[in-house]
């Protein structure tokens, strides 16, 4: 439990995710958060059990109107029931190089197994967790003392605070904090002591002064690449 | 002890006879075994399963593998978790798909099942759904580094235990299991930390210790053992 978190999604995101209306990356970062935010997995318990009492409200398909399911019961107990265990979550290896210690959330896990590294900028890191085709999911870490050059985004950004804290014009954001920014935003997340986050946009990102514009077209690339359907 | 604060012992605060954690939070092992012991309690009190509660029929199923048990509760939720299919995907095949594949995890998965984290309607609702997740991404052949039950764990997200609060009572019974954790011999206090302060799972917590994992969950035992003893001598 993390009692510091103190930025959250917003409560339609939330109620969204109960639903599971929201695209895969979205549901995976928000479901990170909950993890981290004691208060959020109360909000969304709220909305889960509504959904639980609408779905005990539906009437009853008529026996008449249902297909026909001879032979399901058996197919299924004749399945073996040994695998009933969880299977046991990878260790998120691929993040040590950068943190120790990490106590990474377990809609995660699975994505951060294979990640492979690439520098942005100097003491920018990301790796692309290709969760679906609707999002742009990547792990970041700044460096101590690193800022990401000035970019906007086409979409939206969510950020996840995994481990650290970085700060931008807005605010300061550490463990568990959850944000969103949307075009309308220049600006220029900075780390003083090294940061990971976990960051999904449904947009590239656009860089908007600088060097690092030699990059977008790159960008652009890779997050076509990603969109491809 | 300031970390105590953040402990999340399941079953620790209501009643003092108590203090033990029916069981460890996120552990493999473990999980499996509370739901059994549990789900031995409830197996059907009568021979007719159709007089059953769900729970009792989930008992059965995972405690000795019941088909009977077993097919009663799909009679019951079989439409239910189709029509849910077609109102999610409009697509028959995919529903009876869904139909299968959710009952499939209610046979094989039954010993998780666990009365004190929601109803029997709550946990295959989610199943339902989750499977539903699933099935789709894979009719959309999308990546596969993500699965439902780590976005939604059953019986986890949705129902979880009270979160401690403030109040002076739950202060003092905290501070009091933190005295008597520092009577524990201190390989053991670290084990009881890992695993109910920092929640690491019992192998994570292993391979963090450097021990092996016998040896971890017999100093766990141990340790709360005392624990119990401990408390019960200071009542």
């Amino acid at each position: 439990m993390n009692d510091s978190v103190v930025h959250h999604p917003e409560e339609e995101m939330l109620a969204r995710f109960a639903r599971r209306e929201l695209p895969a990356g979205l549901s995976v970062i928000v479901s990170a958060h909950l993890e981290m935010c004691g208060l959020c997995r109360a909000r969304v318990a709220e909305f889960e059990s509504a959904e639980l009492r609408a779905w005990n409200a539906e009437p009853q398909l008529p026996q008449a109107d249902a297909p026909d399911f001879g032979g399901m019961i058996e197919r299924i107990v004749n399945q073996p029931r040994h695998d009933a265990a969880p299977v046991e979550m990878p260790a998120a290896d691929a993040l040590e190089k950068f943190v120790k210690d990490l106590r990474l959330p377990r809609a995660l896990r699975q994505s951060a197994v294979d990640l492979r590294w690439t520098r942005l900028t100097e003491g920018i890191h990301q790796a692309i967790a290709p969760i679906d085709h609707e999002t742009r999911c990547e792990f970041i870490y700044t460096a101590a003392g690193a800022s990401t050059p000035v970019h906007t985004h086409y979409g939206r950004e969510y950020t996840l605070v995994l481990q650290g804290r970085f700060h931008d014009e807005l605010g300061s954001y550490g463990n568990g904090d959850f944000l969103s920014r949307d075009a309308s935003h220049e600006h220029q997340p900075a780390s003083e002591t090294g940061c990971l986050s976990f960051a999904v946009l449904d947009r590239p990102l656009r860089f908007t002064r600088g060097l690092p514009r030699l990059l977008n077209p790159i960008n652009r690339l890779r997050f076509r690449g990603g969109m491809a359907r | 002890m300031e970390l105590l604060l953040k402990m999340n012992l399941p079953g620790l605060l209501p009643a003092p006879e108590r203090v033990f954690p029916r069981s460890a939070p996120r552990g493999k092992e473990a999980t499996v075994e509370s739901g059994k012991s549990r789900n031995r309690d409830m197996a059907p009190s009568s021979s007719r399963p159709e007089s059953a509660s769900n729970e009792e029929l989930l008992g059965a199923v995972s405690h000795s593998g019941d088909t009977a048990a077993f097919a009663v509760l799909f009679e019951r939720y079989s439409r239910r978790i189709y029509q849910t299919g077609m109102k999610l995907t409009r697509n028959e095949q995919l529903s009876r798909d869904l139909v299968q594949e959710t009952m499939i995890t209610v046979w094989q998965k039954a010993p998780l099942f666990d009365l004190d984290r929601g109803s029997a309607d709550n946990w295959i609702f989610t199943m339902t759904r989750n499977r539903c997740f699933d099935l789709l991404r894979k009719a959309k052949r999308q990546p596969v580094c993500v699965s439902a039950d780590d976005i939604w764990p059953p019986g986890e997200v949705i129902e979880t235990a009270p979160e401690l609060d403030d109040s002076a009572e739950q202060g003092a019974l905290l501070s009091r299991i933190g005295e008597l954790l520092e009577r524990l011999p201190s390989a053991q206090q670290a084990v009881i930390k890992e695993i109910y302060v920092l929640d690491f799972t019992h192998e994570e917590a292993a391979r963090r210790l450097g021990i092996p994992l016998g040896t971890l969950k017999s100093r766990l035992r141990l340790g709360l053992d005392k624990l119990r003893y401990l408390a019960g001598a200071d009542q």
